[in-house]
């Protein structure tokens, strides 16, 4: 691991705004790039209301392959910590992926995971569920240390916003600083409004579970029977576990809204594990076997059959950080910083 | 014979090499306007051009990741992968499934779905070309370099936001249509997951966004006209052999004979109008196949009746061509005016630059077509998906469905339960991968002998594959 700037990292108290030793204007430098994966959080960065101008002025984004035909040459020539920050997408897949992250993660003072891929996987580790394939798919926090995580697939506009601006807090308008704290969790608020630096390991989403926010009407979760969903059309505004449909919600980090929920479809999980669950699939039997309304084992033998794929659908996102693995791997830990791959 | 990759890593600036000591590769990572991770490699010495690969470099693995999963999670599952395509593969899978679960989306279900595809084709051409227009170096671009045509008359750099601001609107369009930004959350098998709201938020919010777009997709069709058709320089050189690149077509074909975004049958067309092979989604199998090889990491899938013909010859039988310049091609140039026809006249119909104008034509095709949609009673029905009548599932279903990029084909075999067993899906990354190959070795071949390869006419290379 290349020597970085981490000063005042643990306190997060790193004076924000333009540091010394960036770009010839004094201006902090950005990086934009993805790993293996499928372009749809860097589309976002572009589609968040196409304030492409706004980030110019944050900062100077000085490589970013999609939009401003960079070369990996232009990174690799850049000096070590010569980045201000590196938003990475996609998770690490190939030889040059680990190498493209190893090289971001030594230009970068700050990395962030962009996107449920290079935070835990994403969809693409479902692959590491079939034996005798070479391949595996690892996080972007499995193979370097992240300071930033930002979920989602892909990561919704207003986090995206919220961490691009907290990361130029120091300048950005009053007008865009009060809109922040609104969206960010209250620590992360008051950090960023008393000019500082979010705390590192931040993650720019809810600090409840999906259910805290999702507009369905929660009563007794009592099931009798598990409904996939092709084979329901829910009542609209009642929660869809309680009405049998398997909804992952429960054990996901929210701050989306619960936008698929309110569509009638049910989480799945990408925003990755709420805070204080460890382990998704263990959370998920644990509750879902405590809605079973009966006693009969036959019967909560019958009920269980139903549930199709728990692994593709309760590790839909995040396999590669499961703690039970197909084959062992070394797991990270976001608080012991991720890096204890290789 | 090309380098293994690990010599190869470095891009030489071929200007200053020092004499005597002439690169033997040249490596454009990434490679710019394409989706996928890839790179482009080009091996040459003092002969000349040695080879040129397109390179993919990500795998996608759609079909590995199906399998396995209930059928009914694949519309989200496998459009997440593959993102940028990501409302044809929701809506190809989506389709399949309707004949895997034997159920048949009501109308209103229908035309949510047609709302989402058009609205995304507003949004994938807007972004396109503000990419295009956006980059340093690029062959549209307001920075062009010295060695090939200048020019004279650049887009407004105002117009290059206003493109974004366009986009945006797109964006909100799909999102009232598909529930959610980024990837949709709408089609499930039978239809769609819930009815469109009425008002601000829903369908009166659609109707003004949809006019705004047929506005500005007008008025982006005149910027363009006015920028490149009057420059002589600019047609003289995208016409010329560098990119013209006559290839065969595929495309989807409706009842009525022409390219139908949402049709039923796949036709393939030869570069001279006449139609090769037409074959329905189901029958993919007897038609398609696909051949790989170990320096890229997607397949490259031409027609079985041909082998495979290798990468060296531009007319090699059995390959083709998907997206804009496909349809348009195929559809023999079903312009939504006269005054498009005559637009199009000034530029080749197989030269890769046409794919810019085809997007523009499609644009504006999608902004008439969603105007009018949303304006139709149909959206307002609250009817909008069937439930499967039986517990067990037919257990087979094959569709396609034309993306920006170009067409997506989905076919999946599953259990009684409707368990994944097998799965197919053909995505433009595939089928185009041998004409991206094609074309970049044009360009190249072009870029080594006339020009001095500096980083702006490198850039063309890049254009040509992006363009195919």
């Amino acid at each position: 691991m290349p020597d970085r700037d981490v000063a005042g990292s643990e306190a997060g108290a790193e004076a924000l705004g333009p540091a010394s030793g960036d770009g010839k204007r004094g201006r902090a430098q950005w990086a934009f790039f993805t790993l293996s994966g499928c372009r749809g959080c860097e589309t976002l960065l572009l589609d968040v209301n196409y304030q492409i101008a706004p980030i110019t002025d944050m900062a100077d984004v000085t490589f970013w392959p999609w939009l401003l035909g960079s070369r990996r040459d232009d990174l690799a020539a850049l000096p070590d910590g010569g980045l201000a920050a590196a938003f990475v997408a996609g998770a690490v897949r190939t030889p040059a992926d680990e190498e493209a992250a190893r090289l971001l993660r030594a230009k970068a003072r700050r990395l962030i995971a962009f996107g449920a891929c290079a935070a835990f996987g994403g969809i693409p580790g479902l692959v590491n569920a079939v034996p005798d394939e070479g391949d595996r798919v690892r996080s972007l926090r499995q193979v370097v240390e992240v300071d930033y995580i930002v979920p989602g697939c892909p990561p919704p506009a207003n986090f995206a916003w919220a961490a691009l601006q907290s990361l130029a807090a120091g300048i950005v308008s009053s007008a865009r600083l009060s809109y922040l704290v609104n969206v960010l969790p209250d620590a992360v608020a008051s950090a960023v409004l008393a000019g500082l630096e979010p705390p590192r390991g931040t993650v720019f989403a809810g600090d409840k579970a999906v259910c805290a926010t999702c507009s369905r009407v929660k009563e007794e979760k009592k099931i009798t029977a598990v409904h996939r969903p092709h084979a329901i059309a829910p009542k609209p505004d009642r929660c869809l576990l309680e009405q049998g449909v398997i909804c992952t919600g429960l054990a996901t980090r929210g701050g989306c809204g619960g936008r698929c929920t309110a569509m009638g479809l049910p989480c799945r999980g990408c925003f990755g594990p709420a805070e204080a669950v460890p382990d998704p699939g263990a959370n998920l039997v644990t509750a879902i076997a405590s809605t079973i309304a009966s006693d009969d084992p036959a019967c909560i033998g019958a009920l269980v059959k139903d549930i199709v794929d728990p692994l593709g659908t309760f590790y839909r996102y995040s396999l590669p950080q499961a703690m039970l693995q197909p084959k062992a791997a070394p797991v990270a830990s976001f608080d012991q910083g991720g890096d204890c791959v290789g | 014979m090309l380098a293994e990759p690990d010599t190869i890593e470095r891009r030489p600036t071929v200007a200053s090499a020092s004499p005597g000591q002439k690169p033997s590769a040249i490596t454009l990572d990434p490679v710019t306007w394409v989706e996928e991770p890839a790179r482009i490699v080009i091996a040459h010495d003092a002969g000349g051009l040695q080879g040129v690969r397109f390179e993919v470099a990500a795998r996608a693995d759609l079909a590995r990741a199906a399998v396995g999963r209930p059928a009914e999670e694949l519309p989200r599952l496998l459009s997440a992968l593959s993102s940028v395509s990501a409302v044809a593969h929701h809506l190809a899978s989506a389709r399949a499934l309707d004949q895997v679960f034997g159920v048949t989306p009501p109308p209103t279900g229908e035309a949510l779905r047609r709302a989402l595809l058009l609205a995304d084709f507003i949004r994938a051409h807007l972004r396109r070309l503000a990419l295009l227009l956006a980059a340093p170096d690029s062959p549209l671009g307001p920075l062009p370099r010295r060695h090939w045509p200048a020019p004279r008359h650049s887009v407004p750099p105002a117009f290059i936001g206003d493109l974004m601001r366009g986009t945006a609107l797109a964006q909100e369009a799909l999102e009232i249509a598909g529930g959610r930004v980024g990837l949709p959350v709408l089609a499930v098998p039978g239809g769609v997951a819930r009815s469109l709201p009425e008002g601000g938020k829903g369908r009166d919010r659609l109707a003004a966004v949809s006019a705004a777009l047929l506005e500005f997709s007008h008025r982006a069709q005149t910027v363009m006209h006015e920028t490149l058709n009057t420059r002589s320089e600019w047609q003289t050189f995208f016409n010329g052999e560098a990119f013209s690149l006559p290839l065969a077509s595929l495309a989807l074909f409706g009842e009525h004979g022409g390219v139908d975004w949402l049709g039923g049958q796949v036709h393939v067309i030869a570069p001279d109008g006449s139609e090769i092979v037409r074959f329905s989604p189901a029958e993919h199998a007897a038609h398609l196949v696909e051949h790989v090889e170990s320096w890229s990491s997607r397949a490259f899938a031409h027609l079985k009746a041909h082998a495979w013909p290798g990468l060296e010859a531009a007319d090699a039988p059995g390959l083709f061509r998907v997206g804009p310049l496909a349809r348009l091609n195929a559809s023999g140039h079903p312009l939504s005016s006269a005054e498009l026809a005559e637009r199009l006249e000034l530029v080749e119909t197989h030269s890769l630059a046409t794919s810019v104008w085809a997007g523009l034509i499609e644009l504006l095709d999608a902004s008439e077509m969603l105007a009018a949609l949303s304006q139709d009673e149909i959206l307002a029905g609250t009817e909008v998906r069937s439930l499967p009548t039986h517990a067990q599932a037919v257990g087979e279903g094959a569709a396609a469905v034309e993306g920006p990029a170009g067409l997506v084909l989905h076919a999946y075999r599953t259990d009684a339960r409707g368990i994944v067993q097998h799965a197919r899906v053909l995505d433009p990354v595939t089928l185009n991968n041998a004409a991206r190959n094609l074309a970049a070795r044009r360009a190249a071949t072009y870029i080594l002998k006339h020009a001095g390869q500096d980083e702006g006419e490198l850039r063309l290379i890049e254009f040509a594959v992006a363009a195919c």
